[in-house]
């Protein structure tokens, strides 16, 4: 059994134990219907559960359920639903709490509802947080709240928890009063808050803000240098200096405001410095100069539950950016470029597993050339993406590690997803145009005995156009295979309620891949892994912010040209960056 | 594509082709007369220009020479220092099409009548002696073969440059057709004996 269900349990049990009996005209307790709804769905198979919800939905319509426990039936059969993706779930959370106003667990478990098991792509934050203020407002007052251990100290405990991890991502909490801000003393959903958010990240890595596929950029490179140095070949050492993991320094400051019916609006300023990063003229393709970029944003996000039919997650940016040292042979050149973008993503369950459909457009406004010849001169770049992924989180039989006993049992996951992806990212350079596409697939298992398992497949393609004219001599493909493993040391989702120490989540990552060379130059097939190590910290001092942070050390190595990189990097984020549905090289 | 338009776009492009970028207008025939800036690009450094800055080029700023009231195009400075080791004796610049092409890729097709290349030039010292030239573009890729592409015919002229901006002319072969034309105009200047620098200033160079 693990904690949390133990948890559960407990609180369950505390429910019974602490008002054993309760008047007539009285209401069951709001956390018996967690402690039935768990043991209900402990072992048991999804027809199980649809029995059991059948039997009680009937049992309502009967007129069989006592008036005591038509709330707390309803609310069973709510979390019976919610397992197994019954979107009907929203109508029975909603009965008990119509039927027992006064009960804070209620609107505590729909707010859970709403923030975990429903959304696309991202928590119904909205929706979720009207629910747990209206549990913290009914909390008020509450006899037993400042009892240790009562149910109402533990629904505020755990109501409190949800908030905190609701508005992690947002930074520390600037408006004076309490709203969206721990300790959550004004209850009111629709009062709005700012939030700062200040990342920092240190790099050396092949990869850079524009080109997660390090092989295809030094493939492409290598092409453009091969051409440009014709009739001479490209000697070994400029092959090697090539394939290069420059230093890169990332910091970012957010403005956020966070209002209910507005959802969340951001500002945010970004400054990126990659040293000796960019080549500077092809011709001499060991010589490579400093970039900046600086981009002054803002984004948008809101969630909305628009069931029966699907949850939406709408998102769209603009952002100005300034670049220096990109433009070729003419390195303290800056170009500012408009970003335009958006990202659509919608979701729905099917059975107990959940499909989710993303989208995302991103039209970069590039000032053209103001020199040369004139059809040379046009400069744009579109980026297009579409991702699909289903996630099983039916129960599945599984070996299982426990107490010393090694068994197959059936358990739940945290989803076993298969995903695919497709993205094309399109650059107009005057009468050059080049195509980079990017197909990828694979599957995550998470949650199991603590692990996430993910196995990822991509296969990368660049194509050069002159005049429409497809160049093969400047064209590649690849194809990259990835396995993650990641451990949770310290699993946050195991403690429902305040975390006992101020580091709540520790993952440690084995990250391994491997990329080989399909067409084109295999110069930069290789191999790569590390660890990653991933904490997030609370300070409940602090309004309840949260610290992300992270460190890794990786070594690559390109078996054909005998080159060891060694990368690394470390992260320290207050709050951090939600437009998450897009790679993040802007 | 205006930004009041991208929200509709954002959610409907993901997928569509049709939201990808512009594309460049390849089967577009040049109009007599043109102006070489316009159409064709400064990229094919030789002779000595092959080297890291012997040759920098000032383009549309304050080195250009003083420009004639119809001057059209971009007007150039080019300054030509010969390398004091290791100088082949001269350098010069190709206008290409597309840009570094020389003869990967296929070039320009020019309306058929042209007659001939006017321009006009100077020389900083006024001892510059300067060749202009129109086509001529072949190259080889690094296997030693040639290209599949190269200008089917070539003109050129030498002079004596002055110090004052000059009208020069470089009459076209009769009868020439330019169906795929890479190199739109080309200079060389040839290095002094004792390799003191000497610049070029061009403008208004055109095909009429």
């Amino acid at each position: 059994m693990n904690r949390i269900h133990a948890l559960q349990l407990l609180a369950g049990a505390l429910a019974l134990w602490s008002q054993p009996a309760w008047a007539e005209g009285d209401q069951a307790p709001g956390f018996l219907c967690l402690g039935e709804s768990e043991s209900l769905m402990r072992g048991t198979s999804l027809d199980e559960i649809r029995r059991e919800r059948d039997y009680r939905l009937a049992a309502l319509e009967r007129g069989k359920v006592a008036e005591p426990l038509i709330a707390h039936t309803h609310c069973v059969i709510a979390e019976l639903m919610r397992r197994v993706g019954d979107a009907r779930a929203d109508d029975e959370y909603q009965a008990a709490i119509a039927k027992n106003p006064r009960e804070p667990a209620y609107e505590l478990w729909y707010g859970r509802y709403l923030m975990w098991s429903r959304g696309a792509g991202a928590p119904l934050s909205e929706s979720a947080e009207l629910h747990y203020s209206l549990a913290l407002e009914k909390l008020k007052g509450y006899q037993g709240m400042t009892q240790v251990g009562s149910t109402a100290a533990v629904a505020r405990e755990w109501t409190t928890r949800n908030l905190l991890s609701l508005y992690q991502e947002d930074g520390l909490a600037l408006l004076p009063y309490g709203a969206k801000a721990y300790p959550f003393g004004r209850t009111n959903a629709a009062l709005p808050q700012l939030s700062l958010a200040v990342t920092t990240n240190v790099a050396r890595d092949t990869n850079d803000l524009w080109e997660q596929a390090d092989v295809r950029r030094f493939s492409a490179e290598a092409q453009v240098a091969r051409q440009r140095l014709s009739p001479d070949p490209l000697s070994r050492e400029q092959l090697r200096a090539i394939a290069r993991a420059p230093l890169r320094y990332d910091g970012l400051a957010r403005l956020r405001l966070r209002q209910s019916w507005l959802g969340v609006l951001d500002g945010h300023y970004r400054q990126v410095e990659l040293k000796s990063s960019q080549i500077t003229a092809f011709d001499d393709p060991t010589r490579f100069n400093d970039v900046t970029v600086k981009e002054l944003g803002a984004d948008w996000r809101r969630t909305l539950p628009l069931y029966p039919a699907f949850d939406v997650t709408l998102e769209a940016g603009a952002a100005a950016q300034d670049r220096t040292g990109l433009v070729e042979g003419d390195p303290g050149r800056k170009e500012r470029i408009y970003i335009y973008r958006g990202a659509p993503t919608v979701s729905r369950f099917v059975g107990p597993d959940k499909l989710t459909l993303t989208g995302a457009y991103v039209y970069f406004d590039i000032q053209d050339n103001p020199t040369g010849a004139l059809d040379e001169r046009p400069r744009e770049r579109v980026l297009r993406a579409a991702a699909i992924d289903y996630a099983f989180y039916r129960p599945f039989v599984l070996p299982q590690v426990q107490d010393g006993t090694f068994a197959s049992k059936r358990v739940y996951t945290r989803g076993l997803h298969f995903f695919a992806t497709v993205m094309s990212d399109d650059e107009r350079f005057g009468t050059t145009v080049v195509r980079k596409t990017t197909y990828g697939g694979g599957s995550v298992l998470k949650g199991w005995q603590g692990f996430d398992f993910m196995l990822m497949g991509n296969y990368f393609r660049y194509a050069t156009e002159v005049n429409r004219d497809v160049q093969p001599q400047l064209g590649s493909s690849q194809w990259r295979s990835n396995v993650r493993i990641m451990k949770r040391l310290i699993d946050e989702e195991i403690t429902p309620g305040m975390p006992p120490s101020p580091l709540t989540s520790l993952e440690l990552v084995i990250p391994l891949r491997h990329d080989l060379a399909l067409s084109g130059p295999n110069d930069y097939e290789n191999v790569r892994g590390g660890l990653e190590l991933w904490g997030k910290l609370l300070a409940p001092g602090l309004r309840g912010s949260t610290f992300l942070l992270n460190a890794s050390v990786e070594a690559q190595y390109f078996y054909h040209l005998d080159k060891v990189i060694a990368l690394a990097q470390v992260g320290v984020r207050l709050g951090w960056p939600s437009f998450g549905t897009l790679p993040a090289f802007f | 594509m205006l930004p009041r338009s991208f929200l509709v776009l954002a959610w409907v492009c993901p997928l569509l082709a049709a939201c990808s970028v512009s594309e460049p207008d390849a089967d577009r025939t040049l109009k007599l007369p043109f102006w070489v800036s316009d159409e064709f690009t400064p990229s094919g450094y030789m002779g000595d220009g092959s080297q890291d800055n012997v040759i920098t080029m000032h383009v549309d700023d304050a080195s250009c020479h003083v420009r004639p009231a119809d001057a059209r195009g971009s007007c150039f400075r080019f300054d030509y220092r010969a390398p004091a080791t290791g100088s082949v004796g001269w350098g010069g610049v190709y206008f290409q099409a597309p840009p570094n092409n020389w003869g990967n890729l296929p070039g320009k097709r020019i309306a058929p009548g042209a007659k001939q290349i006017r321009l006009k030039a100077a020389g900083v010292t006024g001892t510059e002696l300067a060749t202009f030239r129109v086509g001529g573009l072949s190259g080889m890729d690094d296997s030693g073969a040639p290209y599949p592409n190269a200008d089917s015919f070539q003109a050129e002229q030498s002079f004596a440059l002055t110090t004052d901006l000059a009208e020069y002319v470089v009459p076209l072969p009769t009868g020439q057709t330019y169906d795929r034309v890479l190199g739109g105009f080309a200079w060389t200047l040839l290095a002094p004996a004792d390799q003191a620098p000497i610049a070029l200033y061009l403008d208004d160079v055109h095909w009429e």
